[in-house]
Order: structure tokens, then C-alpha cells, then sequence
């Protein structure tokens, strides 16, 4: 397992100089890594403790390359998830909770769904993200209006943008869903993956 | 999320005031009314996801004390607000954290997740509603205590709530049973007094998880898939830590060996000199031989045998494991080969491993990490994708279908052939044989079944999956193969089976319902018994 990735410089002061140096229009037909990175400063997201990757998806490993380009801390996993939450997980979330987030097989995100309840944590943002058979995918996304309704921008490069979506995915009131299916010949995946955010609930009272 | 719907029979005024109450109990955060922390109180496995039948609770709370469970339920009186409480509410298969009844409060006793006590001279452990399977052993093995547990599969579920819905466990006929390897229990009644059972009824007693029994009419069995009180603590009888698994294969030549072969495993099993074994049989791989075979309509014994002798190769392979010290098994083994041998010509016997303590994933490789004591979650897996489901299907999980048959092969058998023609009969995938095995998890039954998956993205299939579990209880049920739990779905009509001599049973449960729980505040509807305010609708409008 991939160690966590920490340094003396925050991601979110890395996150904001990167999007600084960008200019790219939104909506002028620019990348979803120009997009996402252009929306940062706006959008400052959790600092999570892990975001896991599927070892076995290339899908999987390329959105754990752009996170961990955004200096985000990725980690691949595998598909047996007693390990991950005994060994580790369960050990920082003793410390209090700690947002995770990743893009993984179905199970593993339902599992680690579950057990966050038990440290207050909740599954802020979900992507179900499913092959059709002939190179398109469709995404289901589930989670704060304000990024989702940006959410069609990950049809080039749907890897990329979905590392960089939940690299910025905040609390808020407002959720949504939006569906859309992105052409073949960009990632192909031949099975269903998940991409999600699990982060401390906010309070009700 | 659909609306959360409120309680049947209360008032917006007074739910609202009971809601008010439960925080000064619990503390606001703790309360849950919103619809982003009432999704976890849904059953993600639903068949009946999104629909007017999916059950769904009005409101959450999570005490941390025996107190506050007490004060919590003298609320609920007060308003006459149901309470469904739930440990660990990861009952998955069988409804999770949701309600039988829609507008009940969900009483999540998570947080109530202290190891009292494990004693490993004893062999015992006190523990509250909230400690999971991974909790208990992380404790056991943090202080090197040399005591098994019997862990659920998945591991992450609660001892108690488990225990309290007959759950099961896969090591020792003694410890698999987990209500009935339970020792002492203290309960809030509804009224919200506090009661302890056995020993605990005795002031000073120092053997409340020692012995079951104390003195009287034994009343523990009330609080077990039912709605009288909420369970606050319950003690288990541990295994302690054996020094050796010895795991092997048993096959047998014909068909008709396998009454022959369950019996001689069953004077093993039941002298306690093994756990549960495991019965299957090759012939049960699929193929284009096995479709046609099984293709108008259950074969008979000779076509069974002609379809055998076409496959070749063994009729039956029993899988046995034994727990203890080298020599106690190695001499159990020994004798299991010489009783069997001697019981049924041509029979083969191999030894497939031996594991020396202390057990742990890595040192049991591929085994099945609960034979040994182990918590874990390997059991997700069953939710990958199938290999009939499109390529943008996502399968979301199961219901449970496990009926109880006697412990014979001809019992065996016509579980298997009741589901067959349930399968038929509702237009399913046939896939139940004459070579199915069974699953033993009470000692002395086999039990027949499987899982049926759900998918929310696909309501049609859930309708499908609905009516086959329909049709398995009321056909298993016309048989005498009861179910020993079932979803919250179908809890009624599972118990409807139970119905000798005009629902004697039930109506007795119902007689003491009312007496103990007059308003009908503990969990209305459970494993179909609801208070006699709610017993004609059933909660519904």
C-alpha cells in the first residue's frame, strides 16, 4: 500500500497556486483538468486523509494519478476491505473523523460508507460511473448542486475531471443528480466503478 | 429520499414535542430528523427501494446509556411514539437499520459500544448493543486473551443484535448459535423499568454469564426477534482459543450415500468432536448435461443416476473441520475415517490442512477467515457484478431466503425441490438440482436457500424478486420449511406460517405483548407482532 502522502505545503495553497496559473475560459471548450483546476480557489475541498484508488481498474489508477498530481494523498487499494478499515482506517478515525474519498469497485465505497457512520462521517458526493457495452459510459452523479451542475465537463477526460471533482467537493445544502453518458475513446472501463467523497457530517442542530 | 413519513397515529404537534424531549435526552446532535442522516436508516438492500412499500423511519436517536434508554422510552410512552431500536442496524439482507413499520423511531444503539467485561478463564464476555464482532476481537487481542469468538459474517454487525435476530456464526455447534450461546441479559421493559435476566436477577451474584438459568420461568427468548424491551447488555460464551484446525475432505461414490454419510457425521458432530460440516456435490456444475436434465421437470432417481454415471466421478464431498489440541484431532480425524469407511464402500479421505494457533488471515491463506474466529468483510464480494447482468448493471444487494429441512438427504432433496417449482412457477432462472447442498447453521437442521439479489436502478427486477420471495415463504411454509428470519418486507407473512392450531403460538405472543407493552411502543411489527392498537392496519394509513 502507498504510503500517505503529506509535505510542508498545504494542498489547498497548492491547489490554489496551480489553479492561479491557469487562465482557461470555462465553458470555452477547455480540458476538465483546466476546468476543475480554474475552479479551485472557489472550491477549496477536504483535506483528506486517503484518496483510494482501484489497483486492478486503469481507469481507477489514472484518476489516482491526477489526485496524487494534485498533491492530493493517493493510495491504491485492492477489493478486500477488512485490512484497510482494521489496519488503518479504524486507527485514524479513533483520532476523530478524517475525509476519504476515492474511485473504486461498488463494494468497497459501500463498506467504507458504512463503517464512516460510525465516526459521524457521511457520503457527501457519489459517481456511479458504468460501462454501456460499446466504449461510452454513463455517470450517475449524486452531490452538491454547485459542482455537479459543472458535472458534464468530465466528458473528455472523465479520469481526470472525476480526480479533480471530488479533490473540491464541499459541503452544501443543496444536492443534486445529473446523468450523462461520455463518448468512447477516452478510459474505458469494463465494469461499474464508484467514485465518492466521505467527510464529517455537518451538524443539523 | 422519499418523505419521512410520521409515526401512525401521532400528531405533528406531538411528534414534535416527543423530538424536542429526545434531544433533551440524547443531546440535538443526536437526533436525527434530516433527510441527508435519515438515508442511514434505510435498508440499502431494499427490493422495495423508493416504493410505497420500502419502510422508512420517521426520525433517529442515539443514546449512550442505559439511562437514557430508560428516559427515551418513558418519552415514547408518553406520545406513544414506536420505537424500533437497532445495535449495530447492519442487519443487511434482512432490513438493516430500517423499521418494520414506516413512521417508527429508529433507537440506533450504536454508541452504546462498551466491552464490559471477557474473561478468558471463564470463557465469557459482557458486552453492550453497540460492539461489533471487530470490536470484541480487536479487545481479545489487544490484552492476548485466549478466547475465540463466533463471528457473524460480516464481521462488522453487533454481537447483540445479531444474537437477538438468531443469527449465526460457523465454528462450534455450541457457539454458532448465538442466542443460544448467550448468558444473561439486562433489558429496559417498555414501561422503561430495568430487568436482568438469569443470575443478573440476583443482587450480587457472581455468575450472571455463567449460568443460564437463575431460578423460574425463563423469559429470555421474548426479547429475541420480537418487541419486548430494548436489550441494553447481554453476555456470550466464548470457545476458548483451540490449539489446532484440522480441515477434510470426505467423498462418496453414489448418490444414494449421501443419508449414509450425514448420519455418520451427525453422531460426530453431535458428540462435539467437530464443527459444522459442509456438504456439496460435483455433480452440481453447471453444464448443457445438467440443463436438460433439469428441464421438464425434477428427475427422477434413475434419470439422476444415468446423468451421474454420463459425469462421472464422485456423488458427494463432505467438507469437515475440527477444532482442539493436535492429538484430539488428529484422532477425531482418524476416527471420522473408520466410521465412514466402515459405512459406505469406496469412500475417499483426504486431509487438506492443518493450522497451528495463533490463527490469522495470513496464516489461514484462502480459508474462509470465520472458520476461524476471524471478523472480516470478505463477504462483499457477493456484490459483484453477475455474469447475466448487462454491462451497466450494478447489482445493490440481497434478500435472504433460508428455510429450515430435516437433517436427511430426503429432506435435503425436497427443500431443493420446493425451490425448483418455485422457481418454475414464477418464471426464475432454474437453478435448484437434485445435487444441492445444504447449509448448517443450527446444529441439528439443515437449512436450504440463498440470496436474491436487488437492484435500484431496476424496478422490474426488484418486482421479480419480490414475488419469487413471496412465493419461496408461502410454498416453504405450505411444506412445514419455515424461515428461520426474514426480511422486514415479508416479517407477516413469514410468520403466518406458524400457524398451528389457529396461530396459538402468536396469539400467546400477542397476549403477552399487550400486557407488557399496553401503548405499542417496541418495535411495532416485528417478525409480525404488532400491539394491539396497530394489529388490524398493521401502521399503514
Amino acid at each position: 500500500m502507498a504510503k500517505h502522502q503529506t509535505g510542508a505545503r498545504s494542498r489547498r495553497d497548492f491547489l490554489q497556486a496551480s489553479a492561479a496559473a491557469f487562465a482557461v475560459p470555462l465553458l470555452a471548450g477547455g480540458s476538465a483538468a483546466a476546468w476543475a483546476d480554474t475552479l479551485l480557489p472557489s472550491l477549496p475541498g477536504h483535506d483528506f486523509y486517503k484518496v483510494l484508488f482501484d489497483r486492478e481498474s486503469p481507469a481507477a489508477v489514472a484518476f489516482g494519478r491526477r489526485a496524487a498530481a494534485l498533491q492530493l494523498p493517493a493510495v491504491e487499494v485492492g477489493r478486500e476491505v477488512t485490512s484497510l478499515w482494521y489496519d488503518d482506517l479504524y486507527h485514524r478515525w479513533q483520532k476523530g473523523p478524517a475525509a476519504i474519498a476515492g474511485l473504486t469497485v461498488p463494494h468497497v465505497a459501500f463498506c467504507l460508507q458504512i463503517l464512516a457512520r460510525d465516526v459521524g462521517m457521511r457520503l457527501m458526493y457519489r459517481g456511479e460511473h458504468s460501462p454501456l457495452g460499446d466504449g461510452r459510459i454513463r455517470h450517475r452523479l449524486t452531490g452538491p448542486a454547485d459542482e455537479l451542475a459543472r458535472a458534464a465537463l468530465l466528458d473528455a477526460d472523465w479520469t481526470q475531471g472525476t480526480a479533480q471533482l471530488v479533490g473540491c467537493c464541499q459541503p452544501a445544502p443543496e444536492h443534486a443528480e445529473v446523468e450523462f453518458i461520455s463518448a468512447a475513446g477516452h478510459v474505458a472501463i469494463d465494469e461499474p466503478l464508484v467514485s465518492w467523497v466521505i467527510a464529517p457530517r455537518v451538524s443539523q442542530s | 429520499m422519499p418523505k419521512a413519513p410520521l409515526p401512525p397515529g401521532v400528531s405533528a404537534q406531538d411528534f414534535a414535542n416527543a423530538i424536542r424531549e429526545f434531544k433533551s435526552v440524547v443531546g440535538p446532535d443526536w437526533v436525527f430528523t434530516s433527510e441527508q442522516d435519515l438515508e442511514l436508516y434505510r435498508d440499502p438492500y431494499s427490493h422495495v427501494w423508493g416504493t410505497p412499500e420500502e419502510r422508512l423511519a420517521a426520525a433517529a436517536l442515539s443514546p449512550t446509556t442505559v439511562e437514557q434508554v430508560q428516559q427515551i422510552v418513558r418519552i415514547a410512552n408518553k406520545y406513544k411514539t414506536p420505537l424500533f431500536p437497532v445495535s449495530a442496524g447492519r442487519n443487511l439482507a434482512y432490513g438493516a437499520a430500517a423499521p418494520v413499520m414506516s413512521g417508527s423511531i429508529v433507537l440506533d444503539l450504536k454508541r452504546m459500544n462498551k466491552v464490559l467485561a471477557v474473561d478468558d478463564k471463564r470463557h465469557f464476555a459482557l458486552v453492550e448493543p453497540g460492539v461489533t464482532y471487530f470490536d470484541l476481537y480487536r479487545h481479545i487481542q489487544e490484552r492476548k486473551l485466549k478466547v475465540w469468538i463466533d463471528v457473524a459474517n460480516p464481521g462488522w454487525g453487533s454481537l447483540v443484535g445479531n444474537a437477538l435476530d438468531h443469527g449465526i456464526g460457523h465454528t462450534y455447534s455450541p457457539y454458532r448459535d448465538h442466542f443460544g450461546s448467550h448468558c444473561g441479559m439486562e433489558v429496559v421493559l417498555p414501561n422503561g423499568e430495568l430487568m436482568r435476566t438469569g443470575m443478573g436477577a440476583m443482587p450480587n451474584a457472581d455468575t450472571w454469564q455463567d449460568m443460564k438459568y437463575g431460578q423460574g420461568a425463563g423469559v429470555e427468548g421474548l426479547f429475541a426477534q420480537s418487541g419486548f424491551g430494548v436489550v441494553t447488555k447481554m453476555g456470550f460464551w466464548l470457545a476458548p482459543e483451540p490449539e489446532a484446525v484440522l480441515t477434510a475432505r470426505v467423498q462418496v461414490p453414489r448418490y444414494g450415500d449421501l443419508q449414509a454419510l450425514i448420519e455418520e457425521f451427525d453422531c460426530i458432530e453431535n458428540s462435539g468432536l467437530s464443527g459444522p460440516p459442509g456438504f456439496s456435490s460435483p455433480l452440481a456444475a453447471p453444464g448443457p448435461d445438467l440443463t436438460a436434465l433439469m428441464a421438464e421437470g425434477w428427475p427422477s432417481l434413475q434419470q439422476i443416476e444415468a446423468y451421474h454415471a454420463k459425469r462421472g466421478g464422485p456423488a458427494w464431498t463432505l467438507s469437515a473441520r475440527f477444532y482442539g489440541p493436535e492429538e484430539t484431532i488428529r484422532g477425531t480425524w482418524s476416527y471420522a475415517k473408520r466410521r465412514i469407511g466402515a459405512a459406505i464402500s469406496g469412500a475417499t479421505f483426504d486431509e487438506t490442512a492443518f493450522y497451528r494457533a495463533p490463527h490469522t488471515l495470513e496464516s489461514i491463506g484462502k480459508e474462509n477467515a470465520s472458520f476461524f474466529g476471524l471478523p472480516n468483510l470478505d463477504t462483499f464480494y457477493a456484490l459483484r457484478r453477475r455474469p447475466d447482468d448487462k454491462p451497466d448493471e450494478q447489482l445493490d444487494g440481497h434478500i435472504d431466503f433460508w428455510t429450515t429441512v430435516p437433517r436427511t438427504a430426503a429432506g435435503l432433496h425436497a427443500g431443493h425441490r420446493m425451490v425448483y417449482e418455485t422457481q418454475r412457477q414464477v418464471g426464475m432462472p432454474v437453478v435448484a438440482t437434485p445435487f444441492g447442498g445444504p447449509v448448517i447453521f443450527f446444529a441439528r437442521s439443515f437449512m436450504v436457500g440463498f440470496s436474491i439479489v436487488t437492484y435500484r436502478t431496476r424496478p422490474d427486477k426488484n418486482r421479480k424478486a419480490m414475488e419469487y420471495y413471496t412465493a419461496l415463504i408461502k410454498n416453504a411454509g405450505a411444506a412445514g420449511f419455515g424461515m428461520y428470519r426474514a426480511n422486514i418486507s415479508s416479517q407477516d407473512l413469514s410468520a403466518e406460517q406458524y400457524s398451528f392450531n389457529n396461530h396459538s403460538l402468536q396469539r400467546f405472543r400477542e397476549l403477552l405483548k399487550d400486557a407488557a407493552d399496553p401503548n405499542g411502543i417496541i418495535s411495532p411489527g416485528r417478525y409480525g407482532l404488532w400491539p394491539a392498537r396497530l394489529r388490524q392496519t398493521k401502521g399503514r394509513a
